[in-house]
């Protein structure tokens, strides 16, 4: 179990368990069996379901995407919102609508930082589009080339907490800039 | 029978098939191939074939064909051996158990799960708590959305004022900073209206701000364009005072020392005292003023000027403000340019780095009494401080008309659009110069793209006068009354406006001369109920003393 991870995740938790929210939707969805829905546990399924593995390149691409498709538009937006307003606008501490921004950014960013897949999930979907064995058309490895890559790199970036730190990093610079 | 048997059995009556198949074409090519026609050599060139038969070759033939057929039955049952063991080592991963219940899965299609177990699966539950989050969540995306759409709508246009003091358009950076409030309240509005629906607590509070970052690009944008003229010092004090505020929102002069804005700061401080100069000094002079018949304002200079004398004044904002009271004195006594303008360089000598202050109000005194060399000088100073200053590109492209240095305005005009390149005043003003030099039809042209870009009565005013110049009457009413309608209900609306009695003047002699007696009894009625006359060029022309292109064209008056 990586501890930087699950820590990562429980900072975040509103996004864990959004994330984990939508991976079990979109696993009944496509008719994905899910062994264990608990959305928050101290291991390296936090944020996340466990399902059966899955076998066609669709329910794998979908599982992988959509969850994270959902936590990035939800996130980015209040984000946007909260930077805009904290460090363009310069909103100050006495006005009402300051600690709304503060409240966006935090939950942006706790969203923004569970969008991943998890990782074997990543390692899955490359390996039905893109492995030795693999009969995808071209069109199809076209298309799915660089969600791939950036399931396999989200869900590194993620597992290692590295995401959450850039996330702290960026609105440390905003805030001394 | 036994397996070995039958395995035995199988691989004999192999065999045997294969045997036969195999002497048989032996036999038909040894019936084919006699000695006579055989060819020994091409068939083994390096043997001695003197002494085979043909009864040798078929017994070789056939001993070759039997060792082929044993070895292909060897192959063929070490790959099924091979096949076997791979098959028992998945099996040995894969015992076909469920994970979860440890029942054989059969003919379920997960990999993991006995199709008992799958179907429970497939419905996992999501737990009430975690679909009343997701509900929450969504509820709370959507009014994110509606935070980020005002916050967007905030951040563009303090985005713009930003830039437009980054490009030093001050005027304009100012504007956009008052749009940018103005968008907050406006969204404050909207969201009191639906919520004072609920609860009147909710009729009147501040939900959005436009940030303490628009306040400071006000401020620095505000003190490049201050000016003693209009009470400019005053609104600037009051402005920084509204910004600097405590938790009690209180101004706090510590906030504003903190805060590293060191030329708003030394601004504030001078503009305070000389606002409370000010306040204290000018006053007085009211009892010295009086109003002549034609309500200009007449001074008794003796006694005004006893009183400045008087005053104590001890700081350089004080000893400005009595230079000033001094100006305003002798400037409304009439006296002359130099007299004027000693007291404005005494002003400037005592106000140091804040000398600008003073500047407008020079550069108009100037102008006023025909000094247009000093008009241009203190234009130039204005414009190098705030290069979009359009009153001192007004006053420097009339000063340079009435100099007859005619390029030199063009010049200016052109260097109005470089630095306020969405400013109208360039059109009457290029207009202006246009038609003194004698291009009425360009002029023409010239008010017909202004007044695309945005109606403006200065550009009509211009338009009404080069058609007037061009003999078309018609038009010149139509313009001209376009240009009045403007300005009366901008004047009506409250909006200042630097051309209303040169568009009323201009107004009342286009009308007169086209016979329009409407519109012309109409602001003869507006002159008179403000206790004016018309402009004394306009009542000449009327009278057929002087013609229109004398007022216009040769400058012997302006309206």
């Amino acid at each position: 179990m990586n501890v930087i991870y699950v820590i990562s995740k429980y900072i975040t938790v509103i996004g864990s368990v959004l994330k984990g929210f939508w991976e079990h939707l979109i696993c009944r969805m496509l008719a994905i069996p899910v062994q264990d829905a608990r959305y928050l546990q101290a291991n390296d399924l936090c944020g996340h379901v466990e399902h059966d593995f899955t076998k066609t390149k669709a329910k794998t691409f979908f599982l992988c995407f959509l969850p994270s498709v959902m936590n990035l538009i939800f996130g980015w937006e209040m984000v946007a919102a909260g930077f805009l307003g904290l460090f363009k606008i310069g909103v100050s501490a006495t006005s009402l609508i300051f600690y709304v921004y503060i409240a966006l950014l935090y939950i942006g960013v706790s969203l923004l930082n569970n969008t991943a897949p998890l990782y074997e999930d990543a390692l899955n979907n490359w390996e039905l589009i893109y492995g030795k064995e693999s009969k995808s058309n071209i069109f199809v490895k076209i298309f799915a080339f660089i969600p791939s890559v950036w399931f396999i790199v989200d869900a590194w970036l993620e597992k290692n907490a590295i995401n959450l730190l850039a996330y702290i990093v960026a609105i440390v610079v905003c805030i001394v800039l | 029978m036994s397996d070995e048997n039958k395995e035995l059995n199988t691989t004999e009556g192999v065999d045997d098939e294969v045997v036969d198949e195999a002497v048989n074409p032996v036999e038909e090519e040894a019936e084919n191939n006699t000695a006579d026609n055989w060819q020994w050599d091409a068939a083994v060139p390096e043997t001695q074939t003197d002494n085979i038969t043909i009864d040798e070759l078929v017994i070789q033939a056939e001993a070759l064909d039997n060792e082929e057929v044993t070895e292909t039955a060897e192959d063929e049952a070490t790959e099924e051996n091979v096949e076997a063991e791979e098959t028992t080592e998945e099996n040995d991963d894969d015992d076909g158990l469920c994970i979860v219940c440890g029942k054989p899965r059969k003919a379920s299609p997960s990999d993991l799960y006995c199709e008992e177990c799958r179907k429970k699966f497939l419905r996992t539950d999501y737990g009430v708590g975690h679909i009343i989050f997701a509900f929450v969540m969504v509820i709370v995306v959507a009014l994110s959305y509606f935070i980020f759409a005002s916050t967007v709508a905030i951040a563009s246009k303090v985005n713009s004022a930003q830039e437009l003091l980054a490009d030093a358009r001050y005027s304009d950076a100012m504007t956009a900073c008052e749009e940018a409030a103005s968008e907050a309240s406006t969204i404050n509005t909207g969201i009191n209206s639906v919520l004072s629906a609920i609860n009147q607590n909710f009729a009147s509070k501040d939900w959005f701000d436009s940030g303490k970052k628009l306040d400071m690009i006000y401020l620095e944008a505000y003190v490049k364009t201050i000016s003693i003229s209009d009470s400019g010092h005053d609104s600037f004090v009051s402005a920084v005072e509204s910004v600097f505020v405590n938790s009690d929102d209180e101004f706090d002069y510590a906030l504003l020392e903190k805060s590293g804005y060191d030329e708003i700061k030394n601004a504030y401080d001078f503009c305070s005292q000389l606002s409370e100069a000010g306040t204290e000094f000018t006053s007085g002079l009211q009892d010295f003023v009086s109003y002549n018949d034609d309500s200009s304002i007449a001074m008794d200079y003796d006694k005004a000027m006893e009183y400045v004398d008087g005053l104590d004044a001890q700081t350089p904002a004080q000893k400005c403000m009595t230079d000033y009271c001094r100006f305003i004195v002798a400037y409304y006594a009439n006296k002359g340019n130099d007299e004027i303008f000693k007291y404005f360089d005494s002003i400037c000598e005592e106000a140091g780095e804040f000398d600008y202050l003073f500047w407008q109000t020079y550069m108009e005194a100037a102008y006023q009494n025909e000094a247009y060399d000093t008009a241009l000088e203190i234009s130039s100073k204005v414009i190098e401080r705030n290069p979009s200053d359009t009153n001192a590109y007004y006053y420097q492209v009339e000063s340079l008309i009435y100099t007859e240095d005619l390029d030199g305005a063009d010049k200016a005009c052109e260097k109005l659009k470089e630095s306020n390149p969405e400013g109208l005043d360039y059109y009457s003003l290029k207009a202006n110069v246009l038609r003194r030099q004698g291009k009425f039809e360009d002029a023409v042209e010239l008010c017909k793209e202004g007044i695309a870009a945005g109606e403006d009565a200065e550009i009509y005013r211009q338009q009404a006068i080069a058609y007037m110049l061009l003999d078309n009457k018609e038009s010149a009413l139509e313009a001209m009354k376009q240009s009045y309608d403007i300005e009366l209900t901008n004047a009506y609306s409250g909006e200042s406006s630097n051309y209303l009695v040169e568009t009323l003047n201009t107004a009342a002699l286009i009308t007169c001369i086209c016979d329009d007696e409407t519109t012309y009894d109409e602001i003869i009625d507006i002159f008179e109920s403000e206790g004016v006359s018309l402009n004394e060029s306009v009542q000449k022309c009327i009278k057929g003393e002087i013609t229109f292109e004398d007022i216009f064209m040769k400058g012997t008056g302006e309206v």
